[in-house]
């Protein structure tokens, strides 16, 4: 009998989803463990006369008895989507928290690893080797979603983009805070289809030396060689801490072949490699951090055809400072300065193409007030101005009317009223930019949300924009250059089954007009951006979490359509209507940590991808052909072991264990052939720390 | 396969929650609620004719406040005098009780509880959160990171003639 790939996937998959139900049910059978009393540290006090507590320890009295762990994971505040810390539960967005003990058991090579899990994240190639981020079907890699790195944005000011892949290291993660929706009305024009928030450990976490050694090896050659070392050390109200991270890996060890036939050896060429630096300091409410963020690309695909190989760098620099101002218990005031500088897509050129050498900086004052009128009611206001320059650096490159600098001003105001209820929680706010080259934008968002026991729901409407970037203003057309602008609706609910488990389910709608896209200008022969039509998807995202003390189980599933939205010919699939390039319309994702002992922990995962379409080949026209990928199933397995010895911990892990095929796509037909990602990686990861106050691993 | 897969998903769920619907979901610590009343005793004073006797407390409705009130009952007086906890299910049986405590289950009682404390010295304490609004003394309430708080109703509580300490208006949310 011929086994054909959809058999072996459906036989995998359900081995796969039998290996994790027996997790599952396995803790039932065992003897259940004592759960910390929430008060309990209050009921034991010395006088034993635990009603004659102090005013003090009065004031710490927990309405709850006992929370399960997943009860602390779900009720856990979230500050990403509104000013003011909320539940994820009654956040006014869809939400998703990533702990460093996810991030840890999972064993996560990098973010994409990290993301891949969350519902509606995809990824594609944008060019030049780069692989960029889709959230609900929509490609978002240029200034869609931000991304925060200790409040720093990460996005790059000439395009807007992110990089990914073995770039900002995961060991360093404290935590991940992710909206999966709009978030434009506090976070501005990057923020249009999401916010991945990353906030790495201070120094009060890290508490002494750490360094953790990853190595990945392919069938081929090694995939990475990564040393991240953190320091960190609080006394009093002084916390320091400072992080880096360096290392080199290859995107592929396949071949590359282009749509005109042509090929490269992605084993050769294709190194991805970061060195990052990140210093915080804060001594009582001021704060400082300083970043330091290069990462450089080596890729023989350029825009579609195969070239010579080249490097591609993105070198950054970011700083801030900060001071939060208490006026007594009710007023807060932060005033907030940043400075980035960036040199990103830099390259040397060739015969056929030309350099790319251009530097940005970005000024920002950000002021943030806000006033806890009552327990109730809390009103946020603010203001943000920046002041973005360019200078082109290749000799005889200009922008337009051959000027070597540009220099553009956006000033912002923003407001935010949350007001509680006994039945209903109400955000409402807006914010207004005003850029002096294309004009203003105003976005404003309203949500309902409460939780009610067991039950809670979201209800959400945001508009939200895609700010146009330097280069995006640089190369506009004689049409002029307008901000993107979108549309939301969101609706929410979610159920907790029991003490340990929770499910959840939303449903979404995005429309998003006058989009921004890039084109090959004939006349001109020139790259060029201009404002097209609309587009946007429809769908919805499900989630299952179980979390107890043998260890959690999360499963979700994501689907999307595009159909009855606008279409656009760069993103469209002709034989298919209802789905848009690169991106599956059906994904689940199932993650599982499983204790075996207090030591030792075993975590499978798997995604599952549907069919998705690419442009493979040209035909006699020079035209994209657009084919249908077969679906696919990632699996993963890491086994930890922490404290072999104090403060040491072990990892291995098989990554893509059916060695499926890894392909990017390019979400926007542009004749870039889909790039070869990571074959079936071995790893070992090594952590120790030194001078820690260690935890016990469960309880992080 | 999709629909393979669609099963699968189906079957790994539906026995998941059979399985898990065993445990009981959070509970409250009304040991937590017993030492605020307790509290409540000490910070607010009764007139002279309240301040003999027992000391009653009454739970309207069946909850399990009143067994950690006959803990404290068991173990602690209020002001010298015995403390006394009973369970009644009519407001006819309110008597002469210093506090009553309204269960979640019973808030609806509200308005006639009112009407029968009218001008008696008894101090009405409620588990729902906003009651204090409605005119009782005191309601509890739950912050987002599930700290036990209260709000107080000022006017409500002296107008059954008690006198509350400044030390516990400060620690509650004051209804004006």
């Amino acid at each position: 009998m011929t086994i054909t790939p959809e058999m072996r996937n459906t036989y995998l998959f359900s081995r796969l989803l039998l290996t994790a139900f027996l997790c599952f049910v396995f803790p039932f059978l065992s003897i259940a463990q004592d759960t910390l009393h929430t008060n309990d540290s209050l009921y034991k006090m010395e006088t034993a006369d635990i009603y004659e507590m102090s005013i003090e320890q009065l004031q710490k009295l927990k309405a709850v008895g006992v929370s399960s762990d997943l009860e602390k994971l779900i009720n856990s505040l979230i500050g990403v989507a509104s000013k003011k810390p909320l539940s994820g539960r009654e956040s006014p967005s869809i939400v998703t928290l990533i702990t460093q003990e996810e991030i840890k058991n999972s064993g996560a090579r990098d973010l994409i690893d990290i993301l891949n899990l969350v519902p509606g994240m995809d990824f594609g190639v944008d060019v030049e080797g780069v692989i960029g981020i889709g959230l609900r079907g929509n490609w978002a890699h240029e200034g869609k979603v931000l991304l925060l790195l200790d409040g720093q944005e990460m996005n790059e000011v000439l395009f807007g983009t992110t990089q990914f892949g073995n770039h900002i290291s995961v060991d360093q993660i404290k935590r991940i805070e992710i909206i999966r929706g709009p978030g434009s009305a506090i976070y501005g024009g990057y923020a249009e289809y999401g916010v991945i928030n990353i906030i790495t450990r201070n120094g009060e976490d890290i508490n002494g030396i750490s360094a953790v050694a990853t190595y990945g090896q392919m069938q081929k050659s090694f995939a990475r060689r990564n040393l991240s070392l953190s320091g960190g050390y609080k006394k009093g109200e002084l916390d320091f801490s400072i992080a880096g991270s360096i290392g080199e890996a290859k995107r592929s060890d396949q071949v590359y072949t282009d749509v005109y036939g042509g090929s490269y050896d992605m084993n050769k060429f294709s190194a991805i490699n970061p060195a990052n630096l990140n210093v915080g300091f804060k001594f009582r409410n001021f704060s400082t951090r300083f970043i330091l963020d290069n990462y450089a690309v080596r890729s023989a695909d350029g825009y579609d055809a195969v070239r010579e190989p080249y490097w591609g760098k993105f070198n950054s620099k970011f700083c801030e400072i900060k001071y939060e101002l208490k006026l007594g218990k009710k007023l807060t005031i932060i005033p907030k300065i940043n400075y980035k500088n960036q040199i990103p897509w830099n390259t040397e050129g060739d015969s056929i193409t030309d350099p790319y050498y251009k530097i940005a900086d970005r000024y920002t004052g950000n002021l943030n007030v806000s006033y806890n009128y009552s327990r109730k009611l809390n009103i946020t206001i603010g203001g943000e101005v920046f002041n973005d320059r360019a200078e082109d650096r290749v000799e005889g490159s200009y922008y337009a009317d051959s000027a070597k600098k540009v220099s553009y001003l956006n000033e912002a105001v923003f407001a935010q009223a949350l007001m509680k209820f006994r039945l209903i929680n109400i955000i409402v706010g807006a914010r207004f930019d005003n850029h002096n080259i294309y004009g203003s934008s105003f976005v404003p968002r309203v949500g309902l949300t409460k939780k009610i026991d067991k039950f809670h729901f979201k209800v959400l409407y945001s508009n939200a924009f895609r700010a146009p970037t330097i280069e995006n203003i640089n190369l506009t057309d004689s049409t002029g250059m307008k901000p993107e602008r979108t549309s939301v609706i969101e609706f929410e609910a979610g159920y907790q089954l029991n003490r340990k488990s929770i499910v959840t389910v939303n449903l979404f709608d995005i429309t998003t007009r006058g989009t921004i896209i890039y084109y090959f200008d004939n006349n001109t022969g020139m790259d060029a951006y201009h404002n097209v039509g609309s587009n946007g998807t429809r769908g919805g995202e499900f989630e299952y979490k179980i979390k107890d003390h043998w260890g959690y189980i999360n499963l979700n599933y994501s689907f999307y359509t595009a159909s009855g939205k606008g279409k656009i010919e760069d993103y469209e699939v002709p034989q298919n209507k209802s789905v848009l390039l690169a991106f599956s319309a059906h994904k689940a994702n199932l993650n599982v940590n499983f204790n075996y002992t207090r030591h030792f922990t075993i975590n499978p995962s798997v995604s599952f991808q549907s069919d998705r379409y690419a442009c493979t080949s040209i035909d006699t026209m020079g035209n994209g052909i657009i084919e249908k990928l077969p679906a696919v199933v990632y699996a993963n397995l890491f086994l930890r072991y922490v404290n072999i010895v104090k403060g040491l911990d072990v990892g291995v892990g098989v990554y893509n264990i059916f060695n499926e095929r890894v392909r990017y796509i390019q979400p926007y037909n542009s004749l870039h052939a889909p790039l070869p990602g990571l074959s079936r990686e071995f790893a070992i990861k090594v952590s120790y720390s030194f001078g820690f106050k260690k935890k016990e691993e469960g309880t992080e | 396969m999709k629909r393979k897969i669609v099963l699968n998903l189906i079957c790994f769920l539906f026995l998941s929650v059979v399985l898990n619907s065993r445990v009981h979901a959070q509970e409250k610590d009304y040991r937590a609620y017993s030492i605020y009343v307790y509290n409540f005793i000490k910070y607010i004073e009764w007139p002279e004719s309240s301040k003999e006797g027992e000391f009653v407390i009454a739970v309207i409705g069946d909850s399990p406040i009143t067994k950690e009130l006959r803990a404290l009952a068991a173990s602690k007086k209020a002001n010298g005098q015995t403390i006394l906890v009973r369970n009644i299910v009519s407001l006819t049986e309110i008597g002469n009780a210093q506090i009553l405590y309204i269960s979640t289950g019973k808030s609806s009682l509200i308005k006639d509880v009112l009407e029968k404390t009218k001008n008696v010295p008894t101090l009405v304490i409620a588990e729902r959160e906003g009651l204090v609004k409605k005119g009782a003394g005191i309601n509890f309430l739950t912050l987002d990171d599930e700290t036990l708080k209260f709000e107080l109703n000022k006017k409500a509580i002296e107008g059954h003639n008690l006198r509350i300490s400044q030390t516990l208006i400060s620690l509650a949310f004051v209804e004006k």
